[in-house]
């Protein structure tokens, strides 16, 4: 739906549900599936991100390696992943009690019986209550008992699910997890972090965070994946520089080489730069996601109470699909420039392997003290 | 002395920024691909750090990595390699100096 129409029907929504309040009006219904979808599209997005951590990690690895090998060294071959499979499972383990959440209020709203997904959706969420606040990255930002308290505070995630079978009711299970599903933003928050320092404090101690309070009030010291994808960034276009000096240094320098070397820096940086906004604008999604999740209480809490809900309330469900649908193309766009890299750089490398290693051979004695 | 875990990441990438400072056009093949190696130690040094929650940001730091660990010999050839240099009162390579001693430290 257009953001223009979707105003236009919410503002009817809300006065519908002024006057109206049955909780299986169409367009609450829409409402609630459109954000069950938004969250299941952000946790989608999240996890991917991880992936793309990775492959910037293994970019840097394999431009490395290559480069050692080409100037005669002896590398070591072993590549370790950033992430271990239980990394990467407490996060899933998170983003599914996330969409099972979603589902639920999809499945309530939609008037359909809950115990037909229970023993599916329980499931996903059974393994909250074995994660620990190391299983994430957000020491850089949180003392360890804000950490662990925050950790701990997602195995409510297992109450939500089952309040549906008592009360078949949204109201009751949104006004409760207004403070679950915050509290898994706010970790995913941290967790996601920051590529410098955001706060004075960071040089000697955690920043005074109050989780508690409003996400945009958090400040952050340099952690986190964006921290892990800076310095992957980095450690590539470094490599790219040193085989610019090597290439430049050489009076009979391959033009053909340098070129590519001076624009696999450039890229390699840009690409930074778009996969770094993209984690950032992510943080902005999950407090959206927050702020649309609340608007959906409000909205429910003003039907009990027979009550109007204001316009800049409802309007941030419709920010929180914006920019989900935002984050869908930006995802797009930096994995089909990460693909171009990794499979461009392999023909591109084997050119240059050729180039340096001939002229590095003679170059390599005549240096040599 | 004992290192804590977060005077190691600072030591690290106060290390791998030196490293990286260095302009690396006066070195020999052999030598920059010592470099490299060290480069790529470090680097793994650091995103382990980064990747690994600190329970305690107290507790004593011990390396985490292979890489790093057997980078030792790679550093020290490095570090042997520029005393000759500034004895032949040759290019001095201040800034990598600087970075291959701290990563030395790391390793001792």
């Amino acid at each position: 739906m257009q953001p223009l129409l979707q105003i236009a029907v919410l503002i009817f929504l809300l006065v519908g549900v002024s006057s109206c309040s049955v909780i299986d009006d169409t367009l609450l219904t829409e409402e609630v599936n459109d954000f069950s979808r938004g969250v299941v599209t952000l946790s989608a997005i999240i996890e991917k991100e991880f992936e793309l951590a990775e492959e910037i990690n293994t970019l840097g690895f394999i431009d490395n390696l290559q480069f050692q090998l080409e100037l005669g060294g002896h590398p070591e071959a072993n590549y370790e992943p950033l992430f271990q499979a239980k990394d990467i499972a407490a996060r899933r383990s998170v983003l599914a009690a996330l969409d099972s959440y979603a589902e639920t209020l999809a499945v309530v709203t939609s008037g359909q019986s809950i115990s037909s997904v229970y023993t599916g959706l329980s499931g996903t969420v059974e393994n909250l209550k074995s994660l620990s606040s190391d299983n994430f990255n957000v020491d850089h930002s949180l003392s360890f008992l804000d950490s662990n308290q925050l950790v701990n505070d997602l195995s409510l995630f297992d109450e939500l699910l089952i309040l549906p079978a008592r009360d078949k009711r949204l109201f009751p299970i949104v006004q409760k997890g207004d403070e679950t599903l915050k509290n898994a933003a706010t970790l995913l928050y941290f967790d996601i972090g920051a590529p410098a320092d955001q706060s004075s404090k960071c040089s000697y101690t955690v920043p005074k965070n109050d989780v508690g309070a409003a996400m945009s009030s958090l400040r952050l010291c340099k952690g986190g994946l964006r921290a892990i994808v800076k310095n992957a960034i980095d450690f590539d276009a470094n490599t790219w520089n040193d085989k610019l000096a090597q290439t430049t240094k050489s009076s009979t320098a391959d033009t053909s080489a340098h070129r590519d070397a001076i624009k696999q820096i450039v890229v390699i940086q840009k690409l930074g730069l778009k996969l770094d906004k993209l984690l950032n604008d992510t943080q902005m999604t999950l407090v959206a996601m927050v702020a649309a999740h609340q608007t959906i209480t409000e909205t429910l809490e003003a039907v009990e109470g027979s009550q109007t809900v204001s316009l800049s309330a409802t309007l941030k469900g419709v920010f929180f699909q914006e920019k989900v649908k935002e984050l869908v193309k930006s995802l797009s766009a930096v994995k089909a420039e990460i693909l171009e890299l990794t499979e461009g750089d392999a023909v591109e490398k084997s050119v240059q392997k050729s180039t340096l290693t001939s002229k590095n051979a003679g170059k390599n004695d005549e240096n040599q003290q | 002395m004992k290192t804590s875990n977060e005077e190691a990441l600072k030591k690290l990438q106060d290390a791998l920024n030196a490293l990286n400072a260095q302009s690396v056009s006066d070195l020999p093949s052999a030598q920059l691909a010592n470099l490299e190696k060290g480069k790529a130690a470090l680097y793994a040094e650091i995103q382990a750090l980064q990747v690994k929650q600190m329970d305690e940001r107290d507790a004593d730091y011990t390396t985490l990595t292979t890489e790093f660990r057997n980078a030792k010999s790679d550093l020290t050839d490095l570090s042997n390699w520029i005393t000759e240099r500034k004895q032949q009162d040759k290019v001095i390579f201040t800034i990598l100096s600087k970075g291959v001693s701290l990563a030395l430290s790391l390793l001792a």
